[in-house]
């Protein structure tokens, strides 16, 4: 049968309008997985102190923003005082109880689309990982070790999600989610990781999009100060908006991976220096992270033109929430959770406030200051006190970065309408 | 300041829309996150219609503020406060800024307006509207509140500059009073040592300036009398020119400090 280029053209677009306002109208509903696990692999791995804490916070931050949260963990004491009511609601994080969940989630998923929507799923890991003899990536469960083996088979191939964006902040994650070409010795992994996407295992999975943190230096995990890992804080400071480079209220992945850079480049210890590995999913490789334009049970607070430098949000717990350093030319807006007290803090001032309820909006030009002082100590406690977030992050960063990256940029700010 | 350039800014900032009596308002094109550029501008012409109703206000027109933010340049607009109404700024010559960011964050809409003056006075209204379903108008209405709760907030214009003045220049003025004072006393205590040396002067010259007796008690109560002269002379003299320097001291900071 022939089939002549006008016809082939008139299919197209008959596919064309027929397929556009569907996907104009597909609605984002979004589900969050997260497992977190102080414990180690084996008896050469000291328990992390913060990995629970991580957990709990990824869950602050996504529970507000989706429709269905999930914290598969063991919150040690502390972390339960810090959390009241959390631990009521969440799981051992074992593989059966990961298994129960994400099949719930499948099932509530397949329903969405059933309908027309498009569900996104954010699977996150915080704990310890490890590299096996074979080069396969491990991380540690309550009842053992999961492999990059059970993450495929297990968590991405039965995936009913639209897409799945994959945050996993363990020692050699890199190496949970990889699995070819020459193994990454030390620190400096960039080439290494740039040798390595054409891997197979993930290619095969189109609709995800991986954010992990490639150091291997425990020390470099934690830092007391923050009760965090610091490469979770620094992510969760990006999906509160604090990466956020061109005002269009979306975080995008090149954004996340830039932000982290900016804010980990001033580190000069080499125990307290970060690297990520972010690739965006291939289906879509401008799809967003976090998205502050959609609704969502969060406060809003406005950072705008004037305000700069070094600033973080941390909460009437004492909890750092996001952290940034800030250009001074761009507005910029952060997503927090409702229901507490926060402090807008830089060094040596302060200044309080509040949501009335979800979706207000505070104006952080408007805040009352005063004078304040914190501490720390610590060798690497200094540096990182000191060297974290450092350097500025704005458009000029961003670009000059993303420029080296193989991922899409982001459309520059209009920033204000100057036409007649 | 002189009273040319006191003229100048006050022909600047009063009036300096032709027909329009009140103070001069720039407002610029709204910051914003997470908006559209067209629901951006939505807003700020809603908010423009809201500021130019409003008694009092003589808003510059949004194509004379384009045309001169277009001619400084896109860094022109990270000025801040006060800054922005200096000769160089983004609003030359205004009496007042306003700013806004337009943001469209949790489905709904937000507006954060802030009025800014020349002295670097400043207050801020945040608004909301839904993102669906808005009322026609409700952008204007809520801008109208938030502007006149911001306009009738703000100190008034010649009282603030009244008041800081007086502010500013109270402790600097007192320095040419007291001057003046110490170099006013000081010229009286002189011309008063001065009058007593004269007299002393004179009672030498005239006989015995109340000496009696002779021989050496005659000659000393004579010096005596001679050294206390001199004395006298020496310190009316001393008075008279700290005196002096003292005044003009005194008249050239009080002229200097002449508004």
């Amino acid at each position: 049968m022939k089939f002549s280029p006008s016809a082939s053209l008139v299919t197209l677009w008959v596919f064309l309008l027929a397929t556009l306002p569907a996907s104009a109208a597909s609605e984002d509903v979004a589900y969050a997985l997260i497992v977190a696990h102080n414990g180690g692999l084996d008896r050469s791995q000291a328990p992390l102190r913060y990995a629970d804490d991580d957990g709990a916070r990824y869950h602050e931050l996504l529970a507000p923003r989706v429709k269905e949260a999930v914290l598969l963990s063991v919150l040690d004491e502390e972390t339960q005082v810090l959390h009241p009511g959390l631990a009521a609601k969440t799981r051992p994080p074992t593989r059966a109880a990961l298994k129960e969940a994400l099949t719930r989630l499948n099932a509530r998923m397949a329903e969405d689309r059933a309908r027309g929507a498009r569900p996104v799923l954010y699977f996150v890991f915080t704990g310890h990982g490890k590299r096996g003899a074979a080069g396969e990536g491990t991380v540690s469960l309550l009842d053992g070790p999961f492999t990059r083996t059970d993450l495929f088979e297990g968590v991405l191939a039965p995936s009913q999600a639209s897409f799945v964006h994959l945050i996993v902040d363990a020692c050699d994650s890199y190496y949970f989610v990889h699995s070819r070409g020459a193994l990454p010795v030390g620190p400096t992994q960039a080439a290494a990781v740039k040798g390595l996407l054409a891997m197979r295992e993930l290619e095969r999975y189109p609709q995800v999009g991986v954010v992990l943190s490639t150091s291997t230096e425990q020390e470099s995990h934690e830092w007391s100060a923050i009760r965090s890992g610091v490469f979770s804080h620094m992510v969760r400071s990006a999906l509160a908006g604090a990466a956020d480079v061109n005002a269009d209220g979306r975080v995008e992945y090149s954004e996340l991976h830039a932000f982290v850079a900016a804010a980990s480049q001033g580190v000069e210890d080499v125990r307290g220096r970060l690297a990520a590995f972010v690739r965006p999913p291939a289906l879509d490789r401008s799809a967003s992270l976090a998205n502050l334009g959609a609704r969502a049970a969060v406060g809003y607070l406005l950072m705008p033109r004037g305000v700069e430098g070094r600033l973080w949000v941390e909460d009437d717990r004492g909890l750092r929430v996001a952290e940034l350093h800030k250009e001074r030319e761009r507005s910029l807006v952060l997503a927090l959770p409702t229901g507490r007290g926060y402090f807008l803090r830089m060094a040596g001032r302060e200044a309080p406030f509040t949501f009335s309820r979800a979706g207000a909006v505070v104006d952080g030009g408007g805040l009352p200051w005063r004078e304040t002082a914190f501490a720390a100590r610590g060798a690497v406690q200094d540096a990182l006190r000191d060297k974290l977030f450092s350097v500025p992050f704005g458009s000029r960063f961003y670009r000059g970065y993303v420029a080296n990256l193989e991922l899409p940029p982001v459309a520059p700010e209009e920033g204000p309408d100057l036409s007649p | 300041m002189s009273a040319l350039s006191l003229a100048l800014f006050l022909s600047l900032t009063q009036a300096a829309t032709a027909g329009c009596q009140g103070e001069k308002v720039v407002l610029l094109p709204f910051d914003t996150v997470a908006l559209s550029r067209a629901e951006t501008r939505a807003l700020e012409e809603a908010a423009r219609r809201a500021v130019a109703a409003t008694p009092g206000v003589c808003l510059e027109s949004r194509a004379d503020t384009v045309e001169r933010l277009r001619a400084l340049g896109p860094g022109a607009l990270a000025c801040e406060g006060s800054q922005c109404l200096g000769a160089r700024g983004v609003a030359p010559g205004a009496a007042w800024l306003v700013r806004g960011v337009a943001l469209g964050l949790g489905g709904g809409r937000s507006v954060v307006l802030s009025l800014v003056d020349s002295l670097g006075w400043e207050s801020r209204q945040t608004f909301q509207l839904p993102g669906v379903n808005a009322e026609p108008g409700e952008a204007e209405a809520k801008s109208r509140q938030s502007f006149k709760t911001l306009w009738t907030a703000r100190p008034s214009a010649r009282g603030a500059v009244a008041e800081r003045t007086a502010g500013v220049e109270k402790p600097a003025r007192v320095w040419p009073k007291v001057l003046l004072a110490a170099g006013g006393a000081a010229l009286a205590a002189g011309v008063g040592f001065g009058m007593a040396s004269r007299r002393a002067e004179s009672r030498l010259s005239a006989g015995n300036a109340g000496c009696a007796g002779d021989g050496e008690a005659f000659r000393a109560c004579l010096d005596g009398k001679l050294r206390d002269g001199r004395r006298q002379a020496h310190t009316a003299n001393v008075l008279l020119g700290a005196g002096a320097l003292l005044g003009a001291g005194g008249t050239f900071f009080l002229v200097w400090e002449l508004p």
